[in-house]
This record gives structure tokens, sequence and C-alpha cells, in this order.
């Protein structure tokens, strides 16, 4: 501490010269480029980062700027190599040196390999988002044979990715915060963007003081929903009911721009009235029926001016009866009407909670905002049919030609540019087919391509190339725990587990740590974190964080290539992701392919051709942490799809889809509510419990930090007035929570800002947060089949019925 | 009574109760112990992140304090030794801690009950807006963690600044003024 006696600790603090220092977060939050100040080495603070050319995003928030001391508490940390001396999950194991670790996993691996390279797993998560950390294992994988795992099935956020797939064929048609200022209302599926998604918290702020008008439905008033200019409290998971009878009313009004459906979606296309498929040429041509000629035309893949207008006007038919080579036939948007004139406001109110006069005009507000944009994630998808509300989110924004336009769009809880994102381009068109990053040597090892069909498979549809896939050993993680029970699709004698608190975070528990893991012969997790998943572990192996080790931000970089190298010294005996894969690949005879320092592989990707380093000095970009590309775009909002150019079978805003036709979801409906394996315990489990994401923490490793403590200090589960009073339960009591599969007690917090017959509680904790159980014994992974045809199952986390009772 | 002084604006619309501010506050001016020097309380005075039902409506609504930097503090006027005090030139209130003896005369005596007793070194501890910040033309810690930016400092008593307009134009409101310590801090009420 600086001399104090004169003036008052801050200013004398002021008077300091620490030593600054730039980095860029790699958990899977925003990946906000933060910087701070150390002292003798250590952090003092952490303070928003100067972003170049976009100061008015500099951003940092109380998780980053609090995580740091779990960071260096050694009491949090894996200190050192630890073998597994009791049983699985009894904490108790020995230290042991990395030459003797390293040579257990060899051994191990060797061993399946021998069996059967696939037999070996490598599953890596988002606990490190940052690249050669985050990928390092699955390239291991991949240069040995071995066997990964598509990962956004068991993660619950696949469904997102699928639905606006479907519709726009980009898993992430996010437009860049800049734009909500263009929109004159934002409409919220389940999205918490202030505490998910915070760089953007204060463009909608700004936004809403323009005059924007901020609506957000939700069952839980959550801390987005709270500076709305409205809360609709609705029933978990039904929002796409309520998507459903908007278009019903939008419809029914006329309110539908026709002509820039007839222009840029499939509502024009004609499909068979016998057999819902689409109507094409011999030479593959999608067709539609030209009104002026009375005949069948061919109907290109849509492009179109990034211009706010409808486009031309069209001659083609969006509704009646037809015949083409002797197939009767109709349009596309015959059967979108046909199945939206089933979900009056009425019906949708009795599913929803919402009334339908709100329904009503909420639908007349979206349809005359001209424009109005959505925003959807997991908070409305984390259910059975999970992908069906993106999906209706993507095909409601183009019934109203707001798709492709400024201050419109449906989109996935993004916008925070320069973060997430991913598909969003800042950088324009650079014209250049040079890759961004030098990156060859580390993407093409092993068989050659396998690597990048697994790096492809992150956000990609399973159904788009499945043998693909599957002769790339990229399997759907849908399927991991079958595999491990059953050997089917692929056996797991080994399971290399990285970046991933794989129980915590996984669905049914009790499953996992019953069957999954006992099924196979080793498991080794390497994390920073001594995690639950770790207890189950027969080998743990100390990881560093984003704070110690040389890496390459990866994730929604925005118009930025972002640096980082170590920060603090390492704590322990840990070592980086890569660091661990090099040692091993000694073992192994994979050093070819492991031949760099970390620090080497940063500045072999930073020597590139690409016109993003034009003119920039590698040691620059390496000092300052952050480069703010040549190309990058910087003075105005970005969104996709103003091209109108759709990755879509069709080429078109496709919201029919041929290949559900067998399951009566052709065109957006809302089955969540009728084949639900939920639906069993309606009576016995009245109550729908979700998981939310909150303030504090994004996953588990913001457990334990004793600074974000002041927002919460154990788990509690929320609960309205009604629901609480009904089973004599009072604010603060403690409650046991329980279903067939498990339970957990934790405290009430009894409040109306929650709808009834709903409970919810922030995720993330581990259980010995609790006070018994875990959240996570819960909740299941029941198979669902329209979402295996078309890609895997996602997680359903928040589609659990329970009931609770004061312990 | 100082020449110039500076305060804040808070504007309550678009609070979302991250409590960065006051983690921000908290680390970066280093304050020790379990000291805390800003706030998130919940508007309606209930527990915070419990909603509140505000004329039949259901609401959650947060109000970020600090240090109200009074036209007439309290706490001033009730210390002992002086370590307390209101700078001239700022009209920022501070403590001197080399001064200080830890008698909390001031935390008892101010209405909103802002220093705080760092038990370790014997002292009174407080925020103090930052003020080796505002010298430097900074915004205090406070006002630039703030993920909504929805805090403004500046002279309030300048008419022509730009926090000065922007109370004039919103009818921004300090806290509790029956109080009648004159505080530096307004709020923008939520509708």
């Amino acid at each position: 501490m600086a001399d104090t006696s004169a003036k008052d600790t801050v200013a004398a603090t002021q008077g300091e010269a620490l030593e600054k220092f730039t980095v860029t977060s790699g958990y899977n939050c925003c990946y906000c480029t933060i910087q701070g100040y150390k002292r003798d080495g250590s952090i003092v603070y952490i303070e928003p980062g100067e972003l170049p050319r976009m100061p008015e995003r500099n951003h940092a928030c109380q998780r980053c700027m609090a995580w740091w001391q779990r960071a260096v508490d050694e009491k949090e940390r894996v200190m050192y190599p630890m073998k597994r001396t009791g049983e699985r999950g009894s904490g108790q194991f020995e230290r042991i040196s990395w030459d003797e670790a390293i040579d257990l996993v060899a051994e191990k691996l060797s061993a399946a390999i021998a069996k059967d390279p696939r037999s070996a797993s490598f599953y890596i998560f988002t606990g490190n988002m940052c690249t050669f950390d985050w990928f390092a294992p699955a390239r291991m994988a991949h240069c040995i044979g071995a066997t990964t795992w598509a990962m956004e099935g068991i993660m619950g956020d696949h469904a997102t990715s699928v639905g606006f797939t479907m519709v726009t064929g980009n898993p992430d048609p996010g437009h860049d915060a800049l734009d909500f200022m263009n929109s004159n209302m934002i409409l919220f599926f389940g999205t918490n963007m202030v505490d998910t998604i915070v760089p953007s918290a204060r463009f909608l702020a700004r936004a809403k003081e323009k005059g924007t008008k901020l609506v957000v439905l939700d069952p839980r008033l959550s801390s987005t929903a709270a500076m709305a200019d409205q809360w609709i409290p609705i029933n978990p998971g039904t929002d796409t009911a309520l998507v459903l009878a908007m278009m019903n009313v939008i419809i029914k009004n006329d309110l539908h721009d026709k002509t820039w459906l007839a222009n840029y979606s499939c509502a024009p296309l004609l499909v068979s009235d016998v057999d819902g498929s689409y109507i094409r040429t011999k030479s593959g041509a999608y067709c539609a029926w030209d009104t002026s000629a009375n005949a069948a035309a061919e109907a290109a893949p849509s492009q179109g001016e990034d211009d706010g207008t409808s486009g031309p006007e069209s001659t083609w038919a969006l509704t009646g009866h037809f015949e083409v080579d002797g197939v009767p036939c109709h349009p596309t948007m015959d059967d979108l009407v046909a199945e939206v004139a089933k979900w009056t406001p009425e019906r949708a109110a009795e599913i929803t909670g919402v009334d339908a006069a709100t329904i009503e005009s909420l639908a007349l507000d979206y349809a005359k905002a001209q424009p109005a944009a959505i925003q959807t994630c997991t908070g409305s998808s984390r259910y059975y049919h999970g992908y069906e509300i993106s999906r209706v989110a993507a095909t409601l924004s183009g019934l109203c030609g707001y798709t492709g336009r400024a201050g419109g769009g449906a989109s996935r809880n993004n916008g925070g540019a320069p973060i997430d994102g991913a598909s969003l381009s800042f950088t324009g068109s650079s014209g250049s087919d040079v890759p961004l990053m030098n990156s060859a040597e580390w993407d093409v090892v092993g068989d050659g391509e396998s690597f990048g069909t697994f790096m492809g498979a992150t956000l990609a549809l399973y159904s788009t190339d499945p043998e693909a896939y599957r002769s790339a050993r990229v399997f759907k993680s849908s399927e991991i725990y079958d595999a491990a029970i059953t050997g089917d699709p692929v056996p797991i004698d080994f399971l290399y587990i990285a970046t991933a608190n794989f129980i915590n975070q996984s669905p049914d528990a009790h499953k996992v740590i019953d069957e999954v893991f006992p099924a196979i012969d080793f498991i080794v997790t390497a994390d920073p974190f001594n995690t639950w998943t770790a207890q189950y572990s027969d080998l743990v192996l100390p990881a560093s964080t984003w704070l110690e080790n040389w890496d390459i931000s990866t994730s929604g970089t925005g118009p930025y290539i972002r640096v980082n190298k170590p920060v603090i010294e390492r704590v322990g005996e840990s070592k980086s992701d890569t660091e661990i894969m090099t040692l091993l690949a000694k073992k192994i005879g994979q050093e070819a392919a492991w031949n760099k320092t970390d620090e080497e592989w940063v500045r072999t990707f930073l020597d590139s051709d690409h016109p993003a380093f034009e003119g920039c000095n590698i040691d620059d970009v390496i000092n300052e942490g952050i480069l703010a590309r040549a190309d990058g775009i910087y003075d105005r909002a970005t969104y996709p799809l103003g091209d109108k150019v759709f990755a879509t079978p069709t080429g078109r805003l496709e919201f029919y889809t041929e290949l559900l036709y067998p399951f009566g979801a052709h065109v957006p409906t809302y089955l969540r509510g009728e084949d639900n394996p939920e639906n069993q315990f309606a009576d016995k489990y009245p109550l729908m419990f979700i998981q939310y994401h909150d303030r504090a923490r994004v996953h588990t490793q913001h457990a334990k930090v004793k600074l974000l403590e002041v927002l919460e200090t154990e788990p509690h589960l929320h609960i309205n007035p009604d629901d609480a009073a009904a089973r004599g339960v009072a604010h603060g009591d403690v409650v046991r929570v329980f279903n067939d599969r498990g339970s957990f007690k934790c405290k009430a917090l009894v409040t109306p800002g929650i709808v009834k017959g709903a409970v919810a509680m922030g995720q993330g904790w581990e259980p010995r947060d609790f006070i018994e159980g875990h959240y996570q014994y819960l909740t299941h992974y029941a198979k669902n089949p329209v979402e295996e045809a078309i890609s895997m199952t996602n997680a359903a986390f928040y589609d659990v019925r329970v009931e609770i009772e004061k312990a | 009574m100082s020449t110039a002084q500076y305060g804040m604006v808070i504007d309550l619309r678009s609070c979302t109760g991250c409590q960065t501010c006051v983690v921000s506050c908290k680390t970066s001016n280093e304050v020790p112990e379990d000291g805390w020097w800003s706030h998130v309380t919940d508007y309606y005075g209930g527990e915070v992140y419990v909603a509140s039902t505000d004329g039949g409506k259901v609401s959650m609504r947060f109000r970020p304090t600090l240090c109200n930097h009074c036209e007439n503090p309290a706490c001033v006027s009730n210390c002992p030794t002086g370590a307390m005090h209101k700078n001239d030139e700022t009209g920022i209130v501070a403590v001197d801690q080399g001064i200080c003896i830890g008698c909390n005369t001031c935390g008892k005596s101010c209405p909103y009950g802002v220093p705080v007793l760092q038990a370790e070194r014997g002292v009174m501890g407080k925020c103090n807006l930052c003020a080796g910040r505002i010298d430097q033309g900074k915004d205090p810690f406070c006002v630039q963690a703030c993920p909504t930016r929805i805090r403004k400092v500046g002279l309030i008593s300048d008419p022509e600044s730009e926090v000065s307009k922007l109370i004039a134009e919103s009818g921004a409101q300090v806290y509790q003024p029956e109080n009648g310590t004159g505080p530096s801090v307004y709020y923008i009420l939520p509708a």
C-alpha cells in the first residue's frame, strides 16, 4: 500500500504507476478484451479494455473484474497432476509428477488405440474458447484417428443454430448491437442479454431512450425484462405457440409483406399436394406459378438489394391449386397460412398464459413497427423441440419483410460487436481468398480433412452430411451416453475431457455418474479448477487459464485480431492445453504435429498475408494484444442477409422444410405441447423448473468468486408467491426440489418476478454449493426424433417437471 | 460551502442491477476488508433481486448508491478531528486517513450510512468520487465501468454543464431530500 498519510487511499493509488496489461477473456461469454493493472506481478484490478477505433464499445463486466481472484486462488486450482486412489467421486487422489501423468495418459491411450482408435474420445467444451487451448485436444484426436463430439447438442445451444439454419441458412444471423437504434420495436423471447451479452446492453438502453420499444417475453422478470418497456410473463417453453398466433393475427389483418415473400422466401415455391415435396424441374430447379403467364416458372435462389424495400412487384402466386407435369401442387404459403390459422390468439393464450388481447396487440405492433427486430436464444429453446422458437421467429421476421433489413431480422441473443456474432461480418468483403490466419499447419493433421470437419460441425446441421461426419469420427453429442453404455455408434474406452465440467453441465447427472462414466475404462480431465467432473476422473491435469498462457482469441472477434500473452505467473504446475498435448505427442509418436511452443503457434498464425494485417507490425499486435483489422468495419451497424442470399436448399428464406413433412412439421408449428415426454409427469410434478444464466456466473468457472458473492452467495429457487403459499413455503425457507430422477435442497426466493407454475434457479453451481443434491440430477436427455432427423437432440435443460416441499 | 460542486446523475430506467459499479469500485480503489464504497439497492426499498408490485404491475428496479457528496455534509460537521472534509474546489467530501481516528462518528451521523470503518487500519473509508481520476480528467471507476453507461459525472454547480442540463431536462431527483444535507447525486427515476 502506498503512503496514504497525507491523502485518501484512492488518490494515493492514482499516483502510483502500475503495470498495465491487455487480455481477452476465454470463457463462453463475450470474449471481451479487458485491461488491468499489476503491482509486483499480481493483478490489482481490471477495467474495460480500450478497443481501437470503437471506444464506445470498451467493456468489462463484474465477472471479468472479479474472476481473476479465483484464478490465483490456490485452494481452488488444481495445483499438480493427481492420480485417483479411492473410488471415483471419493475425492481421493495422490500427487504425481507430470512425467508420470503423461506416461499414464500415453499408456491408456495407446491401449485403446491398439484395440480401435475410435474407442479413444477427446471431448472439448467451452471452458476456454481461445484458439489453441480450446481445440488442442480435438486436434490431437484427429492426429491419431480418435473420436470427437459435435458439442452443441448436449450443450443445449444447438436448437437455436438448427432453427435459424433451417430458415435462413445461417446459424447465427445476428445484427450488430448498433442496429438496435434502427429498430422501432425489439422483441426478446427468453433472451437475457443484459446478463449474458453485457456489452450490448448499453445499445439497448440508447435505443430505448430514442424511442425503440423493448418487449421481453420470459417466464421470469430477468435483468433484461427489468429494463424493458414491457415484460410479458409467459409459460416456459411456449413462445412458439405465441409467435404462431402473432402470424395468425398478422395474416388475418393482411399485414404480411407479400411482395417480399414472393421475391425472397419459399412462399411461392410449389409443393406436391400428394407428398409435400418441392416441385423440381429435371435440372433440379424449384418452381413457382407465374400468374402473368399462367404457367410454372423456375424459381431461382433469391438475391436482392439491401435497400429496405420489399423488392420489385411479383406475379408469382402465393396461393392456389395448380398442376405441374401432372402433379397437383400449391405454393408453400398456403401451408403456412393453413397452419397459423389453427393458432388463434385464444388458443395460444391457453398455452402461453398470455391473454389473447396482448398477443393481438403485440402482433399488430410488430407488423406496423417497420422495422422490428427479434432475438431468441437458449432461454426459449432449451425445451423439447427446441428448434421451434428460432425457426418460427425467423419465419415471422420474413413474413413482415424484416429479414436482411436494418433494424429488423431475427437473431440469437447477440449483437455485441465486437463480440459474438460469429457469422456476422465486421469486415465486409475483402475479396481475399487468403485465409485470415496462417493456420494450415495447425488445421491439417492426421488424415487431412477430419479436423476441419470437426470444426465445421460446431454449429452445422448433422443431416447435411452424416456420412462425412461419421467417417471423420465426429459424432453427435446426443449419442455420447449411449456410446459409452452400449458401444453404439462408437465405443468409449478412453475419455479425455478438457475445457468442460462435464457432469455439472450435462443433463441427467445420475445417469452420467451411475451409467456413463462407469462404462468408460479411463477418464482424464484437464482443468484449472477441481471440478465435480475432476472428482470422478482417474487422472486430473492442471490446466492453465487464459491469464497464464499465449493464445489467440477465436470467438466473435469482430473487426479485431486479439492475442493473449501471459499476464500472471503459472499457478502451481499448470500447463496450457496445447502444452499438455505437446508433451503427450512425444510419447505417442505425434511430435511432428506438435513441434511448437504456444508463442510459436501464435506467431505462426499471425504471419498472414491476409489484407486484415496490411500495414501492421506483428510485434506491435502482440505487445498491444489487439489489432484493429485494416479491412474492418467500424463506423456502421452490420447485419447479415441484406443481399437476400440464403444458404438454404431453396436459396430462399425457407419456412417450408421438406425433410420434416413426415413429422407434420414441414411449416413451423408447436409440437412440444403434444408429444413431450415430460407431459407424463404433469400431474405428479406440476411445476416447470427452468435454469437461467444470471449476473454472477458464465458457467461453473465463476463459482466461489468471493467478490461475486455480492450478487448471490448460494443457489436460490425462485418461486411465485401463490405457488409458495400453496406449499407453505416462505421466503428464505429451505426447500427440497424433486422429481423421479433426483432432488436438491436450497433456499426459496419468493418473488412475483416469475410466472405461476414455474420455478427457476441460476445455473453454474456445483454440488458443494447446495445444501443437498444438485439441479442436474433432475434434468434429462430424452431424444427428440425431429431433432435427430435434422441434426441432433438439443438438451432440453428447461423442460423439466418438479415438485417442491419445505425441507 | 465550496465554490464548485461535482456531482453525478444516474439513469435508473436502464439500471440492470449488475453491480459492475460496485465491483469496479471495490477492486479498483482497493477498498480493504469487507468495506464497500458503492452499493446497489432495491429501488422500492425491498430485498434486491426480489421483484415488487408497483401500481398493480410487477417490476424490478435498482438504485445504485455512493457518497452523495452533500452540500451540507453531516459527516463533516460531526467529525471531531477534521479528517472528514469537503474540498473547496470540487465539493468532493473525503476523509484524510492520516488524521482520522476511526471513531465512526461520521458513519453514524451520515443519514445515508456511507462512511465505513476500515477496522484493520482503524480509519474510516468512503467514496471520494475518484477525486484523483477527476483531477486527471477521467471518469470515476463506477462511471467508466457501467455496462449500460447510465452514470454521468460533472459540475452540477455549473448550469451549463452536461450533467446540469441532464438533471434539468430529465427532472432527476436526489435520494431522500428530507435529510436536508443537499446531495449531489441525482437519479433519473423509472417511469
